[in-house]
Order: C-alpha cells, then sequence, then structure tokens
C-alpha cells in the first residue's frame, strides 16, 4: 500500500478502522483461556525464509470452544482465541508480538496503546502490540470474546489475523503464521423494505382479509396467477409476497393491474379496497416499493450519479443566482462558498432569495403552472361589470399599454402569482398560498376589489399589499341583458388563497355538465402532485361505458377518478361556471338553471349542490359546512400527506428545467430498468425534500419554500456536471438532468442584463421578454402553455439576431465608463493593441469568459488561444481594411440608442474588434445554456 | 414591433442614403419535395357519428343524434356520412382521396390519455408523434422539419419541433445581420467579421463536444446549436414565401404557415388542431360548428396546396382524442366515448374512397379480419386501437422500418389498410 492510496482511501480507512477498534478493544493476555484443541495455523514462516519450528494456532468459535470454524452469521457472538508457541530457543528471551488484521487490501497493526494503524507492510515501520516482552514456550492471546461483528459494520467481510514475534535471540527475524486465521461474516440478511411493509400492512389487513377468498387454490381466483396461501401454512408471508413480486416484475403492466384490480377494475370480485382509503394508500406504497426495488436490482438505483461529477460550490452559487436572482454571484458571495462546506453553500443559495430577480422567478414559475397571465389584456375575462360594479369605468374602453385599464387587466391577472411571491419571499409557511384570508391588490385591483387598502403611491402598480375583495356583489335578479337585473347583494368574499382567487377561477372555468371538476382536477394537480386522469389505467370495454344511471357516481370504470375528484369539484360549490361566487339568482348557491328546472333533477330548494353527485369533501370526510368549504378544503390540502410533494412537483420545472419524470410503464421497453431507475431516484429525491419541507428541517420553519429550493438546488440532479465514459444505460438514467439547461426568454434576458448591463429592448418593448418571447420558446399562458426546451433553427435566430445587435453597443458603453466601473472590460482599454499589449487583451478576455461563459481558464487555455486569435483576426483585418474610425460606417451600424454615453470612435479598431469578441461569446452554446 | 419601428426609435435618419448590405449567402438546402405530413387533431373528442361514422336513431334506445329524427345518413361513393356542418360538402369533394377508419378504440376517456394515445400510438408515456418519427426518418437536418402548433408534442427526444407564430418577427429574424429602415438595410457587422466570428463559433461548438464527459441533456443542446448553425441560413428560404399578408384564423394561420414551411423545402411534418369538440353541453350547435371549422380547414390545405401545384404531396391524418357518447346528456351535450375514427386524406390515393373498421348501432367497435377487412368476431379479428393507426401512416410514409419507428414498436397486428380492393362492409 503507498501513500497516496492511504490518502485517497482515508475517510474509508477510518471507518475501518474505528470498526476494529470497537471490535478488538477487549483484545488481552489471558493465558489460561486459550484452548489445547485451537486449530494449528498452517505454512510457519520467517521473513528471511529460514525454516522455524514455532507454531501458531488460531480458532473462532460460536459456542465457547466446542467447535471451531471459518464462517459465521453477522448477529453470531464470537470469541477469537490464538497462540504462539515459539521455538524452545526463543524462550525466555525478550522479543516483540505482533497482531495483525487484514480488513480487504489493508493490514491493521494493533498498537501497544490498544489503537490500530494501518501497516505500510513495510518491516521498519512495523509497530508491536505486546513489545518488549519475556516469551514464554506458550504465548495464548485472547483477541476477543463474545462480540458479534455485524453491529460493528462488518457484516460481509473477511479478516485475516496474523500472529508474528520477533526475538533479540535472533535479530532481524520475524516469525509468523503464513496461513492467517482467517473469520468470514456473512452479509447481513436486509430485509427487502416492500417485505417489511407486506408483513405489517398488507399480507393480514389485505391479503388475508380480503383476496384470500378468491385468490386461492380452488377458489374463484386459483387459475389467475395471483394465488396465495392462506395464514395456516408455514411461511404464508415469504409465499404470498413473492407471488406479489413475481406478477409486478414479469406481467406486462403489472404494476398498473395491481393497482387498478383491487379498486375493480378488471376485477371479477369487483372493487375492494376504495381509492380513498388507507387499506388503498397502503396498496399503493407497497406496489411503488416493489417497483423501486427491482429498478434497483436492474440497475443501482443508488448509483445512477456514481459517475457523474458535481459542480463545486462556487459553479453552484453561479447557477442558483442566474436563476433566482437573475445575476451573478458577488465576488464576496463566491468567496463565502469557496471551499466551503454544503451548510455554507446552502446559506448563500438562499440569501439569493430576495429582491426583484427573485419575484420574477416566483411569479414566471407560479405563472407556468396557473396561466393567470393570459388574461393580462383583458379585465373582463376575470371579472364581471355587474358583479364588480367598479369595473364598470372599464367596458368598452380601449387599453393601450400603460392606461388603467391595461395595469388594472395586469394586476388581476397577477394576483394569485403575487400572492405566492408574498408568501415566499415574507418567509411565510407555503400552506398560506390556499389559506390565505386576503388578496394580493394593488392601485389598480383595489380599484376594482375594493378592500379600503392604503396605498403609499395610488399610480404605483408595482405596490402590492394584502387586501380584500369588498366590492363584489351577488343579484337578487340575474342577467345582464334583464331590465330588472339587480347585483345588490353586497358580499364580504371569503377568502381562500389561490383556490378561490378570481384569476384562478376563471383561468380554469367550468360548465353545467362539468361541475367544477375540471377546478377539482387541477387543484389535486397543482397542490397535491396528484395527476387525476393518470391515476388508473382505463377500461377496454365500450360497453363498461354505456350504463346509464349516473356513471360517475355508480360506474366502478368511472368512480375510480370520480370519487376523487367529485368531492373536490363539491368543495368548489359556490363559485359558478365563471368563477362568481353564488353567482345565482339570490345569491345564495351557484348552481346552474339547466340542473335546478331539470324536471329529471332531484334538486331542492336551499340545496348548494347536484343531489346526483358525491357531496362536497376529501378524502372520505365531508365538507361540514356549505358556506366555506372551501376554505375547509384549503385547510384538508394542506395538512395532506401529500402537500409537500405537490409543493415540490410544482416547482421542480424551474428549477430542474424540466417535469419530473413519468413512471415508465411498459417492462418490455429496451431501457425499460434505465427509466425505472431514473425514476425512482427522482421520486426518492422528490420524496425526501417533501419530507423536509413539511418538516421544516432546515430550521426555518415547516413549509418555508426557499428552503425547498435550496433544497433541490443542492440534489445531485441540479448539480450533476460531467459524467465519466457513458454507458447506454446511463443515457437514459441521466437524461435532462444536471447542467446544460436551455435558459427561457426571460431568463437569459435576465442574464443579458445582469452580465453586460445592456438592456436588449425596442423602444418600450424587450426584445425577449415580449417581442421575440414566443419565437424563443417561452408561452403566452393561453394557447401556448408549453416552453421549449430544446433550441431549434428558429430559435437560433434569436440568439445571433441578439448577438448582432446587442455585441457593439454593449462594447461602446462599456468603455464609456472608467475602468474601474466596467462589468466587461477591466482590463484594457481601447489603445491597447495585440501588437503592444497582448497579456492585457488575453487578461480580459479571461475575464470574459468567465463573467458570460462561467469558465474559470487559465491564461494560456486553448480557449482563451481561440479568443484571443479571433480578436486578433478582426482587428488585423480591420486594420488592413483601413477601416475608418467611427464604430458607425456605411456598412456596419452600432445602435446605441439604449445607451447613455456611448464610445462611437474608434480610431485603434479595438471597439469593433471587441464588439466581434462579444459577439462570438454571446451566441456560444455556454451563454445560452446553464 | 418591426425592424422598421426599431430603427426610427434608434433615430437612423442619418444613414438613410447608404447602400444596402448583402444579407449573407444562404447556403444551398437540401429541399425536401417529398410528401407533406399534415396531421390535425380535433381537440376535445369528436363525434363521429356526426361525421364519418354516421348513425341513426334506434327505435327503444336513447336518441344518438337529433339530425337523425329529420335525416337521413349520407352516401357518396363508398363513404357515408353525417347530413350535418358541411360535412356533405367536404365528403363530396374528397372522398375518392380518403380512407375512413371506424371503431378505433382508444381505450380511454381521458383528454390527455386519449390524445397520447390517438397520436402516438401508445397509451402510456413515452412515444413521440408520427411527425417526429417521419421528421427523425426523413428529414432531420431540415431546419423546420417538423412544425408544431397544437394538439401531442411529444417527440421523445428522436426530433424538435419548430412554432411558426407572428411572421413578421421571422421574416425579420431570418435576416438577423441587419436592421431595416424603410427599404434601406444596414449591416451590424462586417461580412468578415461575421464569417470570422461563426468559424470560430463551429470551432469552439466542436472542442465543446468533443469532450468524453458531456452529460447527454449537454450532448443534445449542442448538438442542437450545431444543427441550428449549419441550417440558419437555410430559413432564408422560408421567410422569402412569406407573402405579406396572412389569413385570419390562428388555425388557418398556422396551417399557412406550415404550408410555406413545406413549400419552402424545409419541412416534412407538421401537427395541426382545432379545439371546440369537448361539447358536454349545446352538442349540437357547438360541434357542429367546430366540425365545420375542420373540413374547412382541410379545404383551405387543399385550395392553398393546388395553387401553389403540390396538393399531390398532401397526406392528411385527421383523428381526435376519442369519440362522444352514443347519447345526450341533461344539459344537451355529449360526453367522452372511447371509439373513435380518423381519417387519412391523399390526393388521387388508390386507396381513396374506402372505409375500413366498423362499429355496430349502437357505436360499439366491431372486430375486423385483418386479411379480408370484413367484421370478423371469432379469434382471428382483431380490435382497432390507435396503434394500427400509426402503424398504418408509418408504413403509407415508409417509415415503419426506420430507426425511429423501430425504437419505438408499435406490436400492432399487420391490418391490410391500403389494399384498394378491400375494405370493410
Amino acid at each position: 500500500m503507498n501513500m497516496k492510496n492511504q490518502r485517497t482511501n482515508l475517510a474509508h480507512l477510518r471507518r475501518k478502522i474505528l470498526a476494529c477498534c470497537l471490535l478488538f478493544s477487549c483484545f488481552g493476555l489471558f493465558s489460561s483461556i486459550a484452548s489445547a484443541q485451537l486449530p494449528e495455523l498452517g505454512s510457519p514462516s520467517t521473513a528471511t525464509g529460514a525454516s522455524t519450528t514455532a507454531k501458531f494456532f488460531g480458532g473462532a468459535t460460536a459456542d465457547n470452544s466446542a467447535s471451531f470454524g471459518s464462517s459465521f452469521g453477522a448477529d453470531q457472538a464470537l470469541d477469537l482465541f490464538t497462540e504462539i508457541q515459539v521455538e524452545g530457543a526463543h524462550v525466555n528471551t525478550v522479543g516483540n508480538i505482533y497482531l495483525l488484521i487484514q480488513l480487504g487490501a489493508d493490514i491493521f497493526m494493533r498498537l501497544e496503546s490498544g489503537e490500530y494503524a494501518i501497516w505500510d507492510q513495510t518491516l521498519p515501520n512495523l509497530q508491536a502490540t505486546l513489545p518488549g516482552r519475556t516469551l514464554q514456550a506458550s504465548e495464548p492471546i485472547t483477541i476477543l470474546e463474545n462480540v458479534a461483528f455485524g453491529p460493528a459494520g462488518l457484516a460481509g467481510a473477511t479478516l485475516s489475523i496474523f500472529l508474528a514475534y520477533d526475538t533479540t535471540a535472533a535479530t532481524g527475524e520475524l516469525y509468523y503464521s503464513g496461513v492467517p486465521l482467517t473469520v468470514a461474516i456473512d452479509a447481513e440478511v436486509t430485509e427487502a423494505a416492500s417485505l417489511t411493509f407486506f408483513r405489517s400492512n398488507i399480507s393480514s389487513p389485505i391479503i388475508q382479509s380480503n383476496c384470500i377468498g378468491c385468490h386461492v387454490s380452488g377458489g374463484p381466483a386459483g387459475g389467475t396467477p395471483l394465488v396465495y396461501v392462506s395464514s395456516g401454512v408455514e411461511g404464508f408471508q415469504d409465499t404470498n409476497y413473492n407471488t406479489l413480486l413475481e406478477y409486478i416484475k414479469n406481467v406486462p403492466n403489472g404494476s398498473s393491474k395491481i393497482l387498478s384490480r383491487p379498486q375493480g377494475i378488471g376485477h371479477g370480485g369487483g372493487a375492494v379496497l376504495a381509492t380513498e382509503s388507507a387499506g388503498f394508500a397502503d396498496w399503493s406504497q407497497f406496489v411503488s416499493s416493489v417497483q423501486n426495488e427491482v429498478a434497483g436490482n436492474g440497475s443501482n438505483v443508488q448509483s445512477i450519479f456514481a459517475a457523474v461529477a458535481k459542480m463545486d460550490n462556487e459553479q453552484t452559487l453561479r447557477k442558483a443566482a442566474l436563476l433566482y436572482a437573475g445575476r451573478l454571484p458577488t465576488e464576496q458571495e463566491s468567496a463565502s462558498v469557496s471551499g466551503g462546506s454544503e451548510e455554507d453553500l446552502a446559506l448563500a443559495v438562499r440569501a439569493l432569495m430576495s429582491g426583484e430577480g427573485f419575484e420574477s422567478f416566483l411569479m414566471e414559475t407560479a405563472n407556468d403552472r396557473l396561466l393567470t397571465e393570459a388574461f393580462s389584456t383583458s379585465l373582463f375575462s376575470i371579472v364581471h361589470r355587474a358583479y364588480y360594479p367598479n369595473s364598470y369605468q372599464y367596458y368598452q374602453v380601449p387599453s393601450p399599454i400603460g392606461s388603467d385599464k391595461r395595469l388594472t387587466s395586469e394586476a388581476l391577472a397577477q394576483e394569485p402569482l403575487r400572492l405566492v411571491s408574498h408568501v415566499v419571499t415574507n418567509e411565510r409557511p407555503y400552506t398560506e398560498v390556499l389559506t390565505a384570508d386576503y388578496i394580493m391588490v394593488n392601485p389598480y385591483s383595489a380599484e376594482v376589489y375594493g378592500g379600503n387598502v392604503t396605498f403609499d403611491d395610488l399610480g404605483d402598480p408595482d405596490e402590492w399589499r394584502e387586501g380584500r375583495i369588498t366590492e363584489y356583489y351577488r343579484c337578487t335578479v340575474c342577467g345582464q341583458n334583464n331590465p330588472n337585473a339587480s347585483y345588490n347583494i353586497a358580499t364580504d368574499y371569503p377568502h381562500a388563497g389561490l383556490l378561490n382567487s378570481p384569476a384562478f377561477l376563471s383561468r380554469f372555468p367550468s360548465t353545467d355538465t362539468n361541475r367544477n371538476r375540471a377546478r377539482a382536477r387541477w387543484a389535486y394537480y397543482f397542490f397535491l402532485g396528484v395527476d387525476i386522469e393518470g391515476l388508473s389505467e382505463r377500461t377496454t370495454d365500450q360497453s363498461a361505458l354505456a350504463d346509464e344511471n349516473n356513471p360517475t357516481l355508480n360506474n366502478e370504470n368511472c368512480t375510480v377518478c370520480h370519487n376523487i375528484m367529485d368531492p373536490v369539484a363539491g368543495a368548489f360549490q359556490n363559485y359558478g361556471d365563471e368563477g362568481f361566487y353564488k353567482d345565482q339568482p339570490g345569491g345564495q348557491h351557484s348552481l346552474p338553471g339547466s340542473y335546478r328546472l331539470d324536471s329529471g333533477s332531484d334538486y331542492q330548494f336551499g340545496d348548494t349542490w347536484y343531489s346526483d353527485m358525491l357531496a362536497p369533501g376529501f378524502s372520505g370526510e365531508l365538507a361540514p359546512n356549505s358556506d366555506n368549504s372551501i376554505q375547509w378544503l384549503a385547510d384538508k390540502f394542506v395538512n395532506d400527506p401529500r402537500f409537500g410533494y405537490g409543493t415540490v412537483y410544482f416547482w421542480y420545472p424551474a428549477v430542474m428545467g424540466r417535469d419530473a419524470y413519468a413512471l415508465p410503464e411498459n417492462p418490455e421497453d429496451l431501457d425499460y430498468e434505465s427509466k425505472l431507475a431514473a425514476y425512482s431516484t427522482e421520486q426518492q429525491m422528490i420524496q425526501d425534500a417533501a419530507a423536509r419541507f413539511v418538516a421544516g428541517s432546515a430550521g426555518n420553519g415547516a413549509h418555508n419554500l426557499k428552503d425547498l429550493l435550496v433544497d433541490l438546488t443542492l440534489s445531485d440532479h441540479f448539480r450533476a456536471n460531467s459524467v465519466d465514459a457513458i454507458t447506454a444505460s446511463q443515457d437514459v438514467e441521466l437524461d435532462r438532468v444536471g447542467t446544460g439547461k436551455l435558459l427561457t426568454p426571460e431568463q437569459l434576458n435576465r442574464k443579458l442584463e445582469s452580465t453586460t448591463g445592456f438592456s436588449w429592448d425596442y423602444g418600450s418593448f424587450s426584445a425577449l421578454d415580449e417581442v421575440y418571447l414566443l419565437i424563443y420558446g417561452g408561452i403566452d399562458s393561453f394557447g401556448i402553455t408549453d416552453r421549449a426546451t430544446d433550441l431549434t433553427t428558429l430559435m437560433s435566430t434569436v440568439v445571433t439576431t441578439m448577438a448582432n445587435e446587442v455585441s457593439c453597443p454593449i462594447t461602446s458603453q462599456e468603455f464609456g465608463l472608467s475602468q474601474n466601473q466596467r462589468k466587461l472590460f477591466p482590463f484594457v482599454e481601447l489603445n491597447d493593441l495585440p501588437t503592444n499589449s497582448e497579456n492585457a487583451i488575453r487578461t480580459n478576455i479571461q475575464h470574459l469568459h468567465s463573467t458570460l461563459l462561467g469558465e474559470e481558464l487559465a491564461i494560456n487555455d486553448p480557449e482563451i488561444d481561440a479568443s484571443y486569435d479571433l480578436f486578433a483576426a478582426v482587428w488585423n483585418a480591420r486594420i488592413a481594411a483601413n477601416k475608418g474610425s467611427s464604430v458607425v460606417s456605411a456598412s456596419e451600424i452600432c445602435i446605441t440608442g439604449n445607451v447613455v454615453n456611448p464610445v462611437l470612435t474608434d480610431s485603434n479598431q479595438t471597439l469593433r474588434s471587441w464588439a466581434a469578441i462579444l459577439n462570438y461569446m454571446i451566441r456560444d452554446y455556454k451563454f445560452i445554456h446553464e | 414591433m418591426n425592424r422598421r419601428e426599431f430603427t426610427k426609435f434608434l433615430g437612423m435618419a442619418g444613414l438613410s442614403a447608404t447602400a444596402a448590405l448583402p444579407l449573407g449567402i444562404a447556403q444551398a438546402a437540401e429541399s425536401y419535395s417529398g410528401p407533406f405530413y399534415i396531421n390535425l387533431a380535433a381537440i376535445g373528442g369528436w363525434d363521429v357519428t356526426s361525421f364519418c361514422d354516421p348513425k341513426a336513431n334506434i327505435a327503444g334506445e336513447r336518441t344518438i343524434n337529433n339530425w337523425a329524427d329529420s335525416a337521413s345518413i349520407g352516401q357518396i361513393g363508398n363513404i357515408a356520412y353525417a347530413p350535418v356542418a358541411n360535412n356533405q360538402t367536404f365528403f363530396e369533394r374528397f372522398y375518392q382521396d380518403m380512407m375512413v377508419i371506424n371503431g378505433i378504440d382508444t381505450q380511454t376517456n381521458s383528454h390527455d390519455d386519449g390524445r397520447r394515445h390517438t397520436w402516438s400510438g401508445r397509451l402510456g408515456f413515452g412515444y413521440p408523434s408520427f411527425g417526429a418519427i417521419a421528421s427523425n426518418a426523413i428529414g432531420p437536418e431540415l431546419p423546420l422539419s417538423l412544425v408544431h402548433a397544437a394538439g401531442y408534442n411529444e417527440t421523445a427526444g428522436i426530433a424538435r419541433f419548430s412554432r411558426l407564430q407572428d411572421p413578421d418577427v421571422i421574416r425579420n429574424l431570418v435576416n438577423d445581420s441587419v436592421v431595416q429602415d424603410g427599404d434601406t438595410s444596414y449591416g451590424l457587422f462586417e461580412d468578415n467579421e461575421l464569417n470570422l466570428i461563426s468559424q470560430y463559433q463551429n470551432s469552439r461548438l466542436s472542442r465543446l463536444q468533443s469532450s468524453n464527459q458531456l452529460l447527454p441533456r449537454q450532448i443534445d443542446g449542442m448538438n442542437s446549436l450545431q444543427l441550428a448553425n449549419a441550417t440558419r441560413d437555410d430559413l432564408k428560404l422560408f421567410a422569402d414565401l412569406l407573402p405579406t399578408s396572412f389569413e385570419g384564423g390562428r388555425t388557418n394561420r398556422a396551417a399557412q404557415l406550415a404550408l410555406i414551411a413545406y413549400q419552402s423545402g424545409l419541412c416534412v411534418s407538421c401537427q395541426l388542431g382545432l379545439s371546440g369538440f369537448d361539447t358536454h353541453q349545446d352538442h349540437d350547435d357547438d360541434h357542429f360548428s367546430s366540425m365545420a371549422e375542420l373540413t374547412d380547414l382541410v379545404t383551405y390545405i387543399f385550395d392553398y396546396a393546388e395553387a401553389a401545384g403540390f396538393a399531390d404531396k398532401i397526406v392528411i391524418t385527421l383523428g381526435s382524442d376519442f369519440g362522444r357518447k352514443p347519447y345526450y346528456n341533461s344539459g344537451g351535450g355529449k360526453d367522452h366515448w372511447p371509439i373513435g375514427s380518423a381519417m387519412f386524406i391523399q390526393q388521387g390515393a388508390a386507396w381513396g374512397n374506402r372505409v375500413v373498421g366498423a362499429t355496430d348501432d349502437l357505436h360499439n367497435a366491431l372486430k375486423i379480419n385483418p386479411s379480408t377487412l370484413q367484421v370478423d368476431s371469432s379469434s382471428a379479428g382483431v380490435g382497432l386501437e390507435p396503434k394500427h393507426l400509426q402503424q398504418a401512416i408509418r408504413e403509407l410514409a415508409g417509415v415503419d422500418q426506420s430507426a425511429a419507428a423501430l425504437q419505438f414498436p408499435l406490436d400492432a397486428e399487420d391490418i391490410d389498410f391500403f389494399s384498394p380492393s378491400k375494405q370493410t362492409a
């Protein structure tokens, strides 16, 4: 063993040494204990190769020396006895006794102090266990007594114990047992988590209580692949577990089927586990657990990141700063994490989460889900002049940019997003996005909603405060075309955070037959991470859907989803199709006339929900009061075990640049195992992050979203940066993991502005945020709701247009500043030429690589060479062409309209040469990806 | 905001006398002129009992279609149709060019699942659309190889779709190295400098790509940029064909831009879609209106292509999430029904004027014999599913044995869809 390896494996060795110390701490010399029947260790040897008459004995016993063996269980308590019978000539001479233990490639020597140290296998460094001892004819040594190896962390290990001695009678010689005492400890048999769970939650309450009646040999389901044995049969739990395991592993879509059968789908025995029951939850957890373990066997779940190198702290901080703060980290921030711990990094990342950039991140992310910005130019898509009379002033009024009507539209559309931002930036528990008993208003939306909110500046659309809707009026007689219409019932709007935000409700409208089911579906999806549409494998038999007996209530093919969805839809009972509160005549409910007046319905006066649907509620519990069922639902949601998971699921795409993986469904797919490994690893990470989020593990209170974002940022999924010799399976397992995310147009805009100090605008329009938003993969929140994550040729024209248009004005702007004020050119002036200042130019290029591309390169790095060569090539060409001294000419313009103090002369031809370098970097892969 | 406004804003008047700058030489594209595969989705679940699988009402059963109380099922050639919306005009024009596939069981009444199943051939996640497979197999290097406007957009990493919005913006972007002021163009950099920048950028990208430590996402991103760099100039072919005025409606404009993309030789397939078919209420009025829009859109596509001289290259696949129940709900709407239909349309197709697949009078799917195509309730009969539809279009396009298609096998029975002499009676 060489020292280099020793350093490399230091941590590993420390663990081993610790185990040895714990294990062999009872080492001692007990002359009367060693047994004469100890097996002799073969091949007594000497260091010089001379023969010896010395004998060595050793044995391991688990039965008080009744027998000796070499292989033991991890939990067996062992005694280890040894004995050295020295050569006769060595008796009563002074010598040293050595005890050496080989564990793997390492050899540990027992020191006199009782500690263990690595022996480098050189004689000069060999230290004695019993130094300076007068040797006796028999030296019995008990190494340990009654100790189990497994608990010491040595399960699965094989130890080789060598004995040796030397003596002053034969200087330079060492006598040792050529064959060691070998003790192999069995690996601990760790029961699969799914089996443990099966024993406790599945076997008795489900299999033996619900299934065994039919799924037994000779039973009605005895011919199916799922045949169990009863509890009277020895080993019944293992047998039944293995039956399920084989089914899930080997039957196509086995997982899906085994989940749907107990719900009655494709199940001759009908439904035996209600979807909302605890039993079904356990069943689902069991199947998921088996899936994870199956994936782990096929492709090591724990090791998909084994060959992956992560970004270091500074690199991670840079990505995080651009993502959350829309800027680069300061030198101080970078220094705070350089060489630091994960905790240092976590603190630094968390500190980025404030200010305008973070609010933009929060609102963009929230809108990617909630999509309420779709109405940012159309306030009457959210409110109605009859229910909200203060909006009447804008009826049939044009809404040019900057007008009160446009600003009001924007405020109404942003309101739910502002709530999210408000809760997070103020470190409130994230649960408040559903439980908030208020609505966010600015001076413009307050004009419509009321609430008696006091603002510092009534003309400031960025001043947001908590308020309430007080200017909503229900109707006694409804209908905008009804001459007797009367919207006169004053309403203290009962807020429930996002759930009854007017913008949210209008963005996810309902119909008389949909009956709030869409709202229920999206509420489940956004806040609990449950995609109801994906809950079950659907029927393959159209006749199953053909019944007319209220199938959503009675047909098991429908109830599998509707039993979950419809009670939550009912919790939205007070909100009509367009989202207005108790919008029907009299202002007591929102049941449409098509239901109330239908002679076939069971409607009765006073009803607030459909009698032919499940009652309002959630998870098997009924909402106790129709007036506040949405507030009740909010409380149930935030206390549901899935709320943490749903929150991670909501924010995950913004951090990772993609949605979480879907569960691979077809085991026959060639890459199924790899996909399952990727899915399982990610799910584990998400579940862990959710648990910490709910528990408030970071110490900032439960449900702190900033802590969740930090958690995700520090994950392997975010920080993965490179991989060694990627394999085909890793190509799937690491798909879309780690760095290399294409920046969204909004993110690219913030990066451009923060790194260059330049805004790419066309008049009052942001090029990236507005003009090219959709072309570059952004969303309009209406028809286009998915962001593009891959660069297309068309999208690339935005990048080249940007590079061509902004690089000259940026350069012109920069050189108009003093050197210490510049972001990009702090090391050069325009009179630094390739002919006289190559070092300065290279140093500045090095700075540009760092600032714009995140590359920390040596001054002689090939990339610096290439950039310098480009600079020199452009400069030489311009000199050769005898270009004029203006940055603007007939054949090349520099659009400096947005620059305060532009430099417009370029007598040395360096400004244009630097502009070319900026152009080169702004269109670079690393500028548009992070 | 266009470049003209842009330059006005920046006060470029002083330079208006300068000559227009060369725009950079467009690379000669490997122009594509093969079939143009248009996948057109009736988003929301269409009622094929009021379209290509018409159903009369059955005594003693609930009303399937109100129109059937006063009208009979139409027939043109071998194809039956419902006499509502603009169906008669549509079928009379295209019946000889179309194959109707009835009785497709999508096995779901969920929109997302149905969309995915219909357009990828698999109910589960992860399979690409046919357009993505065609793009990969036929024109992976084309900059607008796959155009997406609406509907299912999964590419499974084998293709990249382009969205074509505001054509004025696109026109300006394609000329990325100039700004325009009136009829005068101004260069932003000297051409030789732009060439140097491109050359150095490509070299650097090659160096980055040469690393053997890249993550899959990084490899994909670099490959995308490399392809974009290599084909960006080709977009000028598309921009040059853009007219000064465009279709007014969102869907027609999307179709127009996709057709221009094909016309420019840069596009293999597109995914178009029209919403408005999820008519749980007031079915007849709303659904028939959407149906008319849909058939009118098909008509527009062929009209455009005929005027441009490539109508014989258009291959349209019409489909939907699933069908709608063969009776009305209490709100006069129709709810979801897993059985639906699809349709191929190609001018002059030998397989036209045919119907494959069938449903019974209550719109339950019937099995057919894969060889004779006749209804076959025996064990030899096959129930049609979206995988058969997708396998058929793959075969029609000749991409069923491509690497992309083989990567996503459909495991579909071999059904003799395109034999001109056979159809389901």
